[in-house]
């Protein structure tokens, strides 16, 4: 028996959900609807433009790197890269707080985030931006101002969480911002203070690509470190991801390794997996930061090493 | 009778043939919120039973957690993923909040197995091997890395495949991979080293 079917009959097990489990959860959900369908009626309808336009400017700017697929280990699908234009965080901190690091950004297609951590984990602070009004579940909320904004003041529930209060405004048309505190930012005074400092200026994204497949798009990016870009077919992804260090074992620790070459990489040596339905590229880029790059094996060897060569790491400041 | 209930002790088929799809009710619940209702009454002793595996008693709070958090963001899901490991890695994300509890369960339950009573003479065998499994597994569930746990367990108790773990943990198929293949190899080692006592 394998360890997945050990730990079906003896890993750890509990009792079934009780009926006043049950009852209780689903009671909370229902208490959601009418709230939702109200602001369903009144919500205006808005063009998506902010996260929409972001999006579809990163491959469709194709200016034409020109390298066409060129089979070099299994016959491929055609595929060209193009330039890549990597979609900007449009909102900063005029005044960062001296307890809050630089902020590390994730983006997701309703979502754009900037998170700023405290140095004690405490005060976090997360400033996001969405085309379209957040949906703040119902929750008790007063009216502010920020700058010359209307904007609504509410506290999130978090069960078994740290409290976290959250500002949102519309900071021009189809533009929704939200400012979330915690610890000494989750009073309302020093948020809204917080709020006041948030300014347009674009901010470029750390770990960035700069080609890729005609037609793909970035699905989304996490804390600076990962990168997706994903084409129309289920298994057209691309991915980025910064990690600690050099793998010396890849054989082994790649799923389904089934060769490894050394590549040259922007001069430098990089080790190249061939594994069972992707290639896996892990190499050294200028600053000294090591990323693992997964692709399709539809796209040949020379193009990986294309977009491995255009991938860039901004070292993180202070 | 209470909904749920009704609802899962249902005979596989038996339901109206015109019964909504898992896609059709969360598409209708942007405009229609009540049409989430029935999600929570297909899925949810489901989703507790995985949480409830992985955390204990607190699995009922954050049972009522993992279907707002899904209802809050029902306009944004994805439909290849399918609601239910939609709803997993939703229950998983959350579950992240409380790594420390979910170890300490795991602790607490390898020495709860090791410290059980001496079988009877008939099965003895049988109980004995039980028992040092169930502790071995909480033990190597205790000691694995937070994601590779989530991977693992995402496979073994709620079936879900690698490209649904890629889809609703927003990582790479081939992370999934290797994440699954750590956490297998680290707990085979984990029984195997303790084989025999």
């Amino acid at each position: 028996m394998n360890e997945i079917a050990l730990l079906r009959t003896h890993g750890p097990d509990a009792p079934e959900a009780s009926a006043e489990t049950l009852n209780d959860a689903r009671n909370r959900l229902v208490d959601e609807f009418p709230a939702a369908s109200a602001r369903r009626t009144v919500r205006p309808v808005r063009r998506r433009t902010l996260l929409v336009a972001a999006a579809a400017t990163t491959v469709t700017v194709a200016v034409g790197v020109g390298l066409a697929a060129r089979p070099v280990d299994r016959p491929a699908e055609p595929v060209t890269l193009v330039a890549v234009t990597m979609p900007e965080f449009p909102l900063t901190l005029r005044s960062r707080p001296a307890v809050l690091a630089p902020p590390r950004y994730s983006y997701e297609p309703d979502r754009f985030l900037a998170v700023y951590l405290s140095d004690g984990g405490a005060d976090d602070v997360w400033l996001s931006v969405r085309d379209e009004r957040p949906d703040r579940h119902a929750l008790p909320s007063r009216r502010v101002t920020v700058g010359s904004h209307q904007a609504e003041l509410y506290e999130d529930e978090h069960p078994a969480a740290p409290r976290q209060v959250t500002v949102t405004w519309e900071q021009k048309s189809g533009r929704w911002v939200s400012l979330t505190g915690h610890g000494r930012f989750a009073a309302d005074g020093a948020l809204l203070r917080l709020a006041g400092d948030v300014v347009d200026e674009p901010q470029p994204i750390p770990l960035r690509v700069r080609v890729a497949p005609r037609g793909w798009r970035i699905a989304s990016f996490k804390d600076d470190t990962i990168l997706t870009l994903r084409g129309k077919s289920p298994g057209d992804m691309l991915a980025v991801q910064v990690v600690a260090g050099r793998d010396p074992d890849l054989l082994h620790t790649v799923m389904g390794a089934v060769e490894e070459r050394t590549v040259t990489v922007g001069g430098r040596d990089a080790r190249l997996v061939r594994a069972d339905e992707m290639w896996f590229l892990q190499t050294e880029v200028p600053g000294g930061a090591v990323v693992n790059l997964q692709a399709p094996l539809r796209l040949t060897v020379e193009q990986v090493i294309a977009i491995a060569e255009q991938v860039s790491v901004t070292p993180r400041g202070r | 009778m209470h909904p749920v209930a009704a609802q899962e002790r249902r005979p596989p088929g038996a339901g109206p043939p015109e019964a909504a799809t898992d896609g059709d009710l969360i598409h209708g619940s942007v405009t229609e919120p009540e049409r989430f209702a029935p999600l929570f009454d297909r899925h949810a002793v489901a989703v507790h039973r995985y949480l409830a595996r992985r955390i204990g008693p607190p699995a009922d709070d954050l049972l009522a957690e993992t279907f707002l958090v899904a209802f809050r963001r029902r306009a944004a899901y994805r439909p290849d993923v399918g609601v239910r490991p939609w709803l997993f890695g939703i229950a998983t994300n959350l579950l992240r909040r409380h790594v420390r509890a979910e170890e300490r369960r795991y602790r607490a339950l390898a020495r709860l197995a090791a410290a059980e009573t001496q079988p009877g003479i008939e099965d003895a065998i049988d109980r004995l091997d039980a028992r040092a499994l169930r502790r071995d597994l909480a033990a190597a569930l205790a000691s694995l890395h937070r994601r590779d746990r989530d991977v693992l367990l995402l496979t073994a108790w709620a079936d879900l495949s690698y490209e649904q773990i890629a889809a609703v943990l927003d990582i790479p198929v081939g992370t999934v991979r290797s994440r699954l293949h750590r956490a297998r190899r680290l707990t085979r080692l984990a029984l195997t080293s303790k084989e025999p006592t």
